[in-house]
């Protein structure tokens, strides 16, 4: 498989009255074509920021440092505006987390269709419009006669991130990007939205990258799976060896804290600590204040992000002394 | 439908509060409503006062010996049937005093609020897109200076200046005293320019808070999520700032528009004083002036009638543009 998108070394800060949020600091990703890509991590340990700032849709306060996104080899983020909104949605599609409050209130459901297609010159009729919208509707499993002609307050949540995916399917991207597609929805959606993802998978030959902060959605779903700790990556690898044989111990501790229906209550562990502050990040690796097999040189030098045999890549520094994780 | 009919009922029980209102405040007021006229007929056919007195009662329909029950039927039946009551001081009904001052007040309004409107949407609109920048500070403060101005001593200050200064505008009324109404270009233009202060005296302050509320709305909605999620699939900022952000910063305000118009039916009283222009506030002015009882209360329930007609055409225009009214 080809990469399809490669990140290289992007920071991303936001700025707030405190001071800066060092949200993604050095994030460097592959990502492959046709595969569906996992970004796992707490809640505020600046999932969202990577996809938000390898798409520049950052929120007003949020910058970008330094780094690039090479798309098809050119840099996303030095792109002029004007190139960069012909990708955005026809190519590349961001699917936000908020998806309660993505609709225009006072636009019915189609115009959201309509305008999408005219913003990209695609010259579709009236007709074929309603068709094409009509096709994805069907293939998140909505009815295309109800919803198109709803406004967004007469739909359900689930119903409301469905309608986003299919605006998002609607010209055909070759990349989806989902922010939390099953947070913010009970647990019967969230695995109808799964369900469906898998299908669309299946189905589309689609590179899906999705955030999550379940690793149990990212097992269920992803190829590949990469784990970020306090605004810094610390793993990447497939799904089938990230939880047969996690490296890195942030990894082994979330996969340890998963919570089975039949699993012994014993044998469930928590990370003990808190998340780190991302306005003064720990010193070192951001992970070591909560490191069982913290050593000196974590507390001082930031892990360099090494590649291990095959797809393995690890950020720790039990791997660069060569006293991998038993 | 449900909710058009819920508001109808709604209206109609204000409509019969406010009225009643009007009557409890005016059949309590010291003095027989027709003493002045009372006077004046005496005065003119040379007669005992108590005779002129019955012939006033008489004239106004108004029996001294009637319980207030009885008074307070007549009155909602006459207003019921558009009969808005007499005006001792202008010896003619009030409906007659309506059909000359109403359309010169809502000619002044309409125009003041539509331009006052226009250019407060799109400088509020305007303002909260360079939020933070020196044209927004300056915008925004001097709207809130203007907003704080009353529209009467901006009056005063527009006659001073304009009219007595500069002569560039006439000094009062609807038009020149020597000119027989018509539809002549040269008239049309004779009434344009004697609008130009009563509107430009409403129109200022009232530009000023239009902008502030824009720009308040302006700013709240460009914080929402589905702006960005408009940006996110590309869609041109044009569109973006007509289809999202200003028709939903706009909702409120058109409410506001509706309900505001109702008010100002009445509430330019001392504008259309100052300028002598005959609309509905000018003679509402003069009947406080002269005690005019009649004219009082009528005018009242024309301006309560207006403000209820207005608050009704603001739900319905609501409805209209606003899905989520509709829909609830």
């Amino acid at each position: 498989m080809s990469i399809i998108i490669r990140v290289e070394d992007l920071r991303a800060v936001y700025l707030v009255r405190e001071g800066t949020i060092k949200a993604a600091d050095g994030i460097s990703l592959d990502i492959l074509e046709n595969s569906v890509t996992a970004i796992v991590g707490e809640s505020a340990s600046g999932k969202s920021t990577i996809i938000e700032a390898m798409t520049k849709t950052l929120p007003p306060n949020g910058r970008i440092l330094s780094g690039r996104v090479l798309y098809k080899g050119k840099d996303l983020l030095t792109m002029r505006e004007e190139e960069l909104r012909k990708i955005r949605w026809k190519e590349i599609a961001l699917v936000p987390q908020a998806a309660q409050q993505s609709l225009n209130p006072t636009m019915k459901v189609i115009e959201h269709f309509k305008d999408t297609v005219e913003a990209h010159g695609v010259r579709w009729s009236h007709s074929e419009l309603i068709e094409k919208a009509s096709e994805k509707l069907r293939m998140v499993r909505l009815n295309p006669e109800a919803v198109l002609n709803s406004y967004p307050l007469q739909l359900s949540g689930g119903m409301k991130q469905r309608v986003l995916i299919a605006l998002a399917l609607l010209l055909d991207p070759v990349v989806l990007i989902l922010d939390e597609p099953t947070s913010a929805l009970d647990v019967l959606t969230q695995a109808h939205i799964i369900q469906l993802l898998k299908e669309l998978k299946k189905m589309l030959k689609i590179t899906l990258i999705f955030v999550t902060h379940d690793i149990a959605v990212a097992a269920e779903l992803a190829d590949k799976v990469a784990v970020i700790y306090g605004g810094n990556l610390v793993e990447y690898n497939s799904t089938f060896q990230i939880f047969k044989n996690p490296l890195h111990p942030y990894t082994r501790g979330l996969i340890n804290s998963i919570m089975a229906v039949n699993a012994d209550m014993s044998k469930v562990k928590p990370i003990p600590g808190d998340p780190p502050s991302l306005l003064n990040p720990p010193s070192g690796c951001r992970f070591h204040p909560r490191c069982e097999y913290a050593m000196e040189i974590c507390k001082k030098e930031k892990p360099k992000w090494i590649r291990l045999d095959g797809e393995a890549h690890v950020a720790c520094h039990l791997y660069e002394e060569g006293r991998p994780l038993k | 439908m449900n909710y058009f009919v819920n508001r109808l009922l709604y209206l109609l029980v204000v409509f019969v509060i406010a009225i009643s209102g009007v009557f409890v405040l005016v059949n309590n007021m010291p003095g027989d409503p027709a003493y002045g006229l009372a006077v004046y007929i005496a005065q003119q056919r040379n007669m005992q006062f108590e005779q002129a007195l019955e012939i006033a009662h008489k004239m106004m329909g108004i029996d001294p010996h009637e319980s207030v029950v009885t008074r307070y039927v007549k009155f909602m039946n006459n207003l019921l049937r558009g009969n808005f009551g007499y005006s001792t001081f202008y010896n003619t009904s009030v409906n007659e005093i309506i059909a000359r001052a109403l359309p010169w007040t809502l000619f002044v309004i309409s125009l003041a609020t539509f331009i006052s409107f226009s250019i407060g949407i799109y400088l509020g609109a305007f303002a909260a897109q360079k939020r933070g920048k020196t044209i927004d500070t300056l915008i925004s403060t001097l709207a809130s200076i203007i907003q704080a101005i009353p529209p009467f001593i901006l009056a005063v200050l527009i006659l001073f200046v304009f009219s007595v200064r500069f002569r560039l505008l006439p000094l009062g009324g609807a038009y020149p005293v020597d000119m027989e109404p018509s539809l002549s270009i040269s008239f049309i233009g004779k009434v344009l320019l004697h609008a130009v202060g009563p509107i430009l005296a409403v129109a200022i302050p009232q530009m000023a808070s239009w902008t502030l509320s824009m720009r308040g709305n302006t700013a709240q909605v460009m914080e929402e999520d589905f702006i960005r999620f408009a940006e996110m699939r590309g869609l041109a900022d044009s569109v973006i700032a007509s289809k999202y952000i200003r028709n939903n910063a706009m909702l409120p305000l058109v409410a506001s528009l509706a309900i505001g118009i109702g008010y100002m039916l009445g509430g330019q009283t001392l504008v259309e004083s100052i300028f002598n222009y005959p609309g509905i506030g000018f003679y509402f002015g003069k009947a406080i002036a002269v005690r005019d009882f009649g004219l009082l209360t009528g005018l009242f329930s024309l301006i309560v009638i207006g403000v209820i007609v207005a608050t009704f055409v603001a739900d319905f225009v609501y409805a209209l543009i606003d899905p989520r009214v509709k829909l609830k």
